[in-house]
């Protein structure tokens, strides 16, 4: 296996920038001069220094300190699988607040996570965790700063019952 | 004589509100120590209270919640890499790789002390010289505040990111990030494609935590917790009694603490510029003349305690224009400008005629807010720095729990929290191929700066881009960035020809 660092990686931020770059300009083409400017100026930026890049990365290819490929990037596969398990919940987390509400959805968050890193056998710490930042968040966020965030009949209750 | 003598009255007359500062202090430093909560947001939220009590009171406590929230800004910056605001995003650069050499007490003093002697020494400078001082913005136009935030960003790319042409394009990327949004003149949607909630620009503190915060979370998960296991017996065989010991050795930085404070002081004259620009410039600063350059971004004290100094002295440059010419140096001055106005102030030069006791107030405030914050918080420092040994699936999920519902506060959108999470995608992806995240929210926080000063300086040469160039200030501006940029190309010759004569 090829042990040399890949230079896919590296060219998904710069590839990306020039995307955006492409995509913000089409977004301003007909606007007057001044309105986009900036876009103009920074996306030839951008532009200039992903040719320079390009540049030093055929050159490194061909020298054969990197290679094509996505060696470097990620680790091995249990932590990845803790890594990706981590965004899949946060994006849950995220899309589920407004059907179960601000206590519910944020337990289960906070349980799930510690469970996705820690493993099954923190199944108390991860009670305890999940309890206690769900009760200090409650505290903070809903009863004292008074954030709106979505509320299930359970945190009306909850609020009801405190306040 | 006189101004000395008022002062001195005022210094006595404040320590008479030690009730208010003190929990001013404690709160200033746990919302500056969460990102998504600021000194601004919390002076809004506590508006009921601060326009309900006396002026002078309403005014000692917005001012010690702001000296303290600067102060808190840097903690969670050395202790999990999250900076609380833009400002500390350099105290990450040394302060985080201290903290995985157990070294996050020691880190945590020299961030006080700074903080502190920062603090005491930017507004003693501004006490002596407020006069002069608030003629600095008189002399910087647009033009030149293009070119400032430009060589700003370029200082920003040389530092952080270890590779020049890496740095500039997540500079430049963050740049055109910032500047998503409906334009200032024509009010056209550029870039926001066709979601509504990005419609008044990317929001900041979304930005922050997902660059930040969740970035560092999916890189937490590799390494189990943030001290390195071979650092874990000196993390955790820190004591109390070393407090004293580590105040001691900071204080023999004393002169470059005391000059990064006056670079704060007077990038925070500058309206709009802030701590985010002043921390990276004393950072330079304190690289280019320190005997081992080489050390810096290793974790090295001194790469804490000059961005932390120049953070602090900006807490006090920032009040200049508002009290000098009514004009707000920053987002919490506008805040306190709105209060001060509510209670009946008129801020601008017949302040310090018509009430003195105000204007210099203000400063004589801050002055006590840093000498108390020595008793409440070096104590604490050692148990802060235990953060760094909790293993990584019980911080996890406190840090993604409470940033995630930190990137929902300012604006109430369940989509800023889903942006926090694609910044995060971003972040995570930089910190991997090392395009610096530091230099993309840099870039994000300027942009929308840069384009509204770049607007109107084209407005008033009806579009020639020769105005840019037009100015002796400008100019001189120009080639210092070209140094900048010049510095780590002669650098790398120099040291490969030392190389090839060894």
């Amino acid at each position: 296996m090829d042990k040399r660092p890949g230079v896919i990686p590296e060219l998904i931020i710069p590839v990306g920038a020039v995307l955006f770059g492409i995509y913000y300009l089409s977004t301003v083409w007909t606007l007057p001069f001044q309105a986009k400017v900036v876009g103009l100026y920074v996306t030839s930026g951008i532009v200039f220094l992903f040719a320079i890049l390009c540049f030093r990365f055929v050159r490194e290819l061909r020298s054969g300190e990197k290679s094509w490929g996505l060696h470097g990037f990620f680790s091995d596969p249990v932590t990845e699988g803790r890594r990706w398990g981590v965004l899949l919940a946060t994006m849950l987390f995220i899309a589920l607040m407004p059907v179960l509400g601000f206590a519910l959805a944020l337990f289960l968050f906070v349980l799930s996570t510690v469970l996705l890193v820690g493993g099954k056998a923190k199944i108390k710490a991860a009670f305890i965790v999940a309890t206690s930042i769900t009760i200090i968040s409650f505290g903070i966020f809903i009863l004292f700063v008074k954030v709106r965030f979505p509320l299930s009949i359970i945190d009306e209750t909850i609020k009801n019952l405190v306040l | 004589m006189e101004q000395f003598q008022t002062i001195a009255g005022l210094f006595v007359y404040s320590l008479q509100y030690w009730w208010v500062m003190i929990p001013a202090v404690i709160l200033g430093n746990v919302v500056g120590a969460i990102p998504g909560f600021s000194a601004a947001n919390t002076i809004i939220i506590l508006l009921p209270l601060t326009l309900s009590v006396d002026v002078e009171v309403a005014l000692i406590f917005m001012m010690a919640l702001y000296s303290a929230s600067q102060l808190g800004n840097g903690i969670p910056a050395i202790l999990v890499n999250i900076p609380g605001t833009g400002g500390a995003a350099a105290t990450t650069l040394d302060g985080y790789p201290m903290a995985q050499k157990g070294q996050a007490q020691r880190a945590l003093v020299y961030c006080f002390v700074a903080s502190i002697f920062g603090g005491l020494i930017g507004t003693m400078f501004v006490l002596s010289l407020l006069p002069i001082l608030s003629q600095v913005g008189y002399y910087l136009h647009s033009v030149e505040m293009v070119v400032i935030i430009l060589f700003g960003l370029t200082l920003i790319a040389v530092i952080a990111a270890k590779d020049l042409v890496k740095g500039l394009l997540a500079g430049l990327l963050g740049l055109l990030i910032g500047a998503i949004g409906t334009d200032f003149i024509y009010s056209e949607p550029r870039a926001t494609f066709g979601l509504l909630e990005l419609y008044d620009g990317v929001p900041l503190v979304p930005a922050l935590i997902g660059l930040f915060a969740v970035s560092e979370i999916f890189t937490l998960i590799e390494r189990g917790r943030v001290v390195k296991d071979e650092f874990l017996d000196v993390a955790v065989s820190s004591k109390f009694s070393d407090v004293w010991a580590m105040v001691k050795e900071s204080m023999s930085h004393w002169f470059l603490m005391t000059w990064t404070a006056i670079i704060g002081v007077v990038i925070g004259i500058i309206p709009g510029a802030g701590a985010s620009i002043a921390s990276f410039v004393a950072y330079q600063q304190a690289r280019t003349f320190s005997k081992t350059p080489e050390l810096f971004g290793t974790g090295i004290p001194e790469g804490v305690a000059a961005p932390e100094s120049a953070n602090n002295g900006v807490t006090s440059g920032t009040l200049v224009p508002l009290m000098a010419i009514g004009v707000p140096g920053g987002s919490t001055a506008a805040i306190m400008m709105v209060v001060l106005q509510y209670h009946g102030v008129t801020l601008g030069p017949r302040l310090f005629i018509d009430q003195p006791e105000l204007a210099y107030g203000i400063f004589t405030a801050s002055l006590i807010t840093y000498l108390m914050m020595i008793p409440l918080m070096f104590p604490m420092a050692m148990y802060m720095s235990r953060v760094t040994t909790v293993p990584a699936f019980l911080l996890v999920p406190m840090i993604l729990a409470f940033t995630m519902l930190g990137a929902f506060v300012p604006r109430g959108y369940m989509f800023d929290m889903g942006l926090a999470v694609g910044f995060g995608l971003l972040g995570y992806i930089a910190r991997k191929t090392g395009y610096h995240v530091t230099a993309i929210l840099i870039g994000v926080i300027l942009g929308p700066l840069m384009e509204q000063y770049l607007m109107r300086a084209l407005r008033i040469s009806r579009g020639d881009v020769g105005i840019l160039f037009s100015s002796y200030i400008g100019n001189a501006l120009w080639v210092f960035l070209i140094i900048t940029l010049l510095i780590p190309f002669l650098r790398e010759r120099m040291t490969k020809s030392k190389m090839e004569a060894g």
